[in-house]
This record gives C-alpha cells, sequence and structure tokens, in this order.
C-alpha cells in the first residue's frame, strides 16, 4: 500500500508539473525534464521521514537540494539556463500552503494556530534557501570545471 | 567602434537586458547577458540591473556611453528567457552578428504567447492534480480544476485593467474560496481545504520566492528583498483573499457555523 501511495504521487506530482508549466510559459522541450525532477524531489520530500528518520524541514532540505543539482545537470546538457527547470519543479513544494493556512488562521483570528504555522513555514522557506544556495554554488563549481568551453579570443576588427 | 556601432551595441544590450528581466529573469542572468554580449567588442561594460529597471554604461576609450530602461510589467515567460540567454550566448561565442542579433530579439519581443483556452485547460488541470497531490479524490479534483479555470479565466479579463496584482491576487483567492464554498457547503461534497489549496498552486509564488533566494546569494541584496516582498505580497493578498470569502459566507450564510 505504501509503494502503490508512493508511485501515485510521482505520477500525480509528474502530470502536475506538466499541466503547469504552460503558466510559466516553458520552453516544450525542457517540460518533460523539468516534471521528472519536479516528481523525482517530491518523491525525496516523501521517503526522508518514512526511511531516514528525518524531520519533515530536513526532508524539504534534501528534496531541494536533489532538484538543484537535477536541474544544474540538466541546465548544462540541454544548454538552457537551470531557473527554467527549477523554477517548474519546485512548485509542488514550495510552503504556498503554508503560507496561506498561516494568513487564514490570522484572518480567522486563532493567534496561536498562525504563530505556529507561520514560524514553520518560515522555517521550511529558510531552509529551502539554504539548500539551493549550497547546491547551486557546489554544482556550478563541478559541472562549470567538467562543461567548460573555450571562447573564441575578443577581436575590435570584427563587422558588426 | 564607430559611433554607430556604439548605439547598435547599446541598443541591442538594453533589449535583451529588458527582455530577460521581463520574462522573470534573476537580475544576475540580465547581468551576465549584457556582458556576454559585450564581451567579443572590447568594450568595458558596467551594468546594474533591478527588479525595476536596468543601467548600463559602456565604456569606450575616452567616452561613456549611459542608458538607462526602466521595466514596468514583470511577467514569467521561460520560452523568452531561454531565447534571449541563447542569443547573449551566441553573440558572446560570435556565431552572430550584433546586427542578426537585433533582429532576432525584435523576433522575440512580437512573439505570441501561448493560447489563452490551452492556457485555462492547463490550469484546470494542473489545480485538479495539485488537488489529487494533497490527498483529495475524485471529487475534489473536478471542483478544483472548474475553480483554478475559472480563476485563470477572470484573470484574463482583469489583465488589461490597471489593477494592481495585489487587487487582482485578492480577487482569485475570493474566487477560488467562493466556488470551494458552493460546493461543500451547498452541494456537500468534496473537503475545502484539498480544494482551496490545489486551486491556488498555480498562483503561488514560486518564482519570484526562487528568485529572490538566489539573488540574494548571488549578492544582489535590493532585489532579493524586493522579490521576497512580491512573493510575500502576493501570498498575503491570496490569503486576505480566502480569508475575506470564508467571512463574508460566514455573516452572509448565517447557518454555517461549522466551518471548515
Amino acid at each position: 500500500m505504501l509503494w502503490f501511495n508512493l508511485i501515485w504521487s510521482f505520477v500525480i506530482c509528474f502530470l502536475a508539473s506538466v499541466f503547469f508549466a504552460p503558466v510559466l510559459n516553458t520552453p516544450k522541450r525542457s517540460v518533460p525534464f523539468a516534471a521528472l525532477i519536479g516528481s523525482v524531489g517530491y518523491l525525496i520530500f516523501l521517503l526522508v521521514p518514512l526511511f531516514f528518520a528525518g524531520s519533515k524541514i530536513s526532508a524539504y532540505f534534501f528534496a531541494t537540494t536533489a532538484m538543484m543539482i537535477l536541474s544544474e545537470l540538466a541546465a548544462y546538457s540541454l544548454k538552457m539556463p537551470s531557473t527554467i527547470f527549477i523554477t517548474v519543479a519546485i512548485v509542488p513544494i514550495v510552503p504556498g500552503g503554508g503560507l496561506y493556512r498561516t494568513m487564514l488562521f490570522m484572518v480567522r483570528g486563532e493567534y496561536s494556530f498562525m504563530q505556529s504555522t507561520g514560524l514553520e513555514t518560515f522555517y521550511i522557506i529558510c531552509v529551502m534557501a539554504i539548500a539551493i544556495a549550497i547546491s547551486s554554488s557546489l554544482s556550478k563549481i563541478i559541472l562549470g570545471n567538467l562543461f567548460r568551453r573555450e571562447l573564441p579570443p575578443a577581436n575590435s576588427t570584427k563587422n558588426y | 567602434m564607430t559611433q554607430n556601432d556604439i548605439q547598435l551595441l547599446i541598443r541591442v544590450t538594453k533589449t535583451a537586458a529588458a527582455l530577460i528581466l521581463e520574462s522573470g529573469a534573476e537580475t544576475f542572468r540580465a547581468e551576465e547577458t549584457v556582458q556576454h554580449i559585450c564581451r567579443p567588442y572590447l568594450a568595458t561594460v558596467d551594468v546594474m540591473a533591478l527588479p525595476t529597471g536596468v543601467i548600463l554604461t559602456i565604456h569606450q576609450g575616452e567616452e561613456d556611453y549611459t542608458s538607462i530602461i526602466r521595466i514596468k510589467d514583470r511577467g514569467i515567460n521561460l520560452t523568452k528567457l531561454q531565447l534571449v540567454n541563447n542569443i547573449s550566448r551566441q553573440v558572446s561565442e560570435q556565431e552572430l552578428t550584433l546586427f542578426e542579433a537585433e533582429q532576432c530579439l525584435a523576433k522575440i519581443q512580437a512573439e505570441q504567447n501561448i493560447s489563452k483556452l490551452w492556457l485555462t485547460i492547463a490550469v484546470a488541470l494542473s489545480s485538479g492534480f495539485f488537488a489529487l497531490l494533497f490527498g483529495g479524490r475524485i471529487a475534489e479534483f473536478f471542483i478544483a480544476a472548474l475553480a483554478g479555470g475559472s480563476v485563470q479565466l477572470v484573470a484574463f479579463t482583469f489583465h488589461n485593467t490597471s489593477l494592481s496584482k495585489f487587487i487582482r491576487c485578492i480577487v482569485a483567492g475570493a474566487l477560488t474560496a467562493l466556488i470551494a464554498l458552493i460546493f461543500t457547503k451547498f452541494f456537500r461534497i468534496g473537503a475545502m481545504d484539498k480544494i482551496i489549496i490545489g486551486a491556488i498552486m498555480p498562483l503561488l509564488p514560486g518564482l519570484p520566492l526562487t528568485s529572490a533566494i538566489r539573488d540574494t546569494i548571488h549578492g544582489d541584496l535590493i532585489s532579493g528583498v524586493a522579490r521576497g516582498a512580491e512573493a510575500l505580497l502576493i501570498a498575503t493578498a491570496l490569503g486576505v483573499g480566502v480569508g475575506i470569502m470564508l467571512k463574508l459566507w460566514l455573516l452572509l450564510g448565517g447557518v454555517i457555523f461549522a466551518v471548515v
């Protein structure tokens, strides 16, 4: 049953990302890759608390790290900016629901719930920021060395 | 470099930077684009990109040439982002001349977005699938799809008005909540929480949030904070819209006190 749930989530996440892509005018060639990165990240997000005894926050960390690394890889191999992939991929785990629930509790005057939900959302955003920072800088250094291209020298006598 | 060439260089860099920022790129990417385009022409360039505008100065011998572009309309268009990025790389590798690059940029600028019908269907389906992802069942799928699609249709009608993004998001949140309330309280099908979260998922500020983080990491503190504020504002507007509608329903309906 557990495995069925995981596969179900994977498929649904893939479909949701595929249909979310046109909202951002994603290039058609990159849509399957971006959606796949998103679903793999979501799978990691579900698996970390189940098998590695991690907290919810660490699940966000590892999922975001995996997505960012995969996005940089896809960016280098498909020669597109990594923003295209990470933007589509990260949508299912961006804590928009948390932000929205925080505001909802505030409107309803349940301030203790608002505080706890708001703090949790804030931590999640911070953790995702740290994950993006670490993995994008590291993979830029590593992949940048692997995929280095020699640029032709500049010359001023060229025609414009 | 003659005067004309420098004017052409400024025009191309300006258009490229403006296009890529209007498509939702991070500011460091816009600055990189300008640097890439100027690289083959031995021109040193200083560029400062903000989410709301670009300032660039090209130094050529004794002379400095400065230009400012203001960016008012910020959407998300990853296709344009990728095309402009490609053009800047091609100019940098001297596969394109500046003149050709200018024509390509004009072509990208005139490019049409995808059709409204397909966009509405896509938004509706992705809302439905997000509702399924967050634990909904088949009923939630269809109601969330209906809510997401109608929000997108309303967004088209608001698109050309001068209403600010904040107001538009409040309306979107309120409409989503209204549809969810009608189905859950009136017809008594579906779970409201899942419908609302599924339907507002496509509206949530995922890109401003990630762009804000990446800008801040890159050291562009001003644009990082600006985009972070944008993300927070959109989320607040959505929450306020949904909250207003729930409160109104309570006040006007009167009978439904076991809300949510």
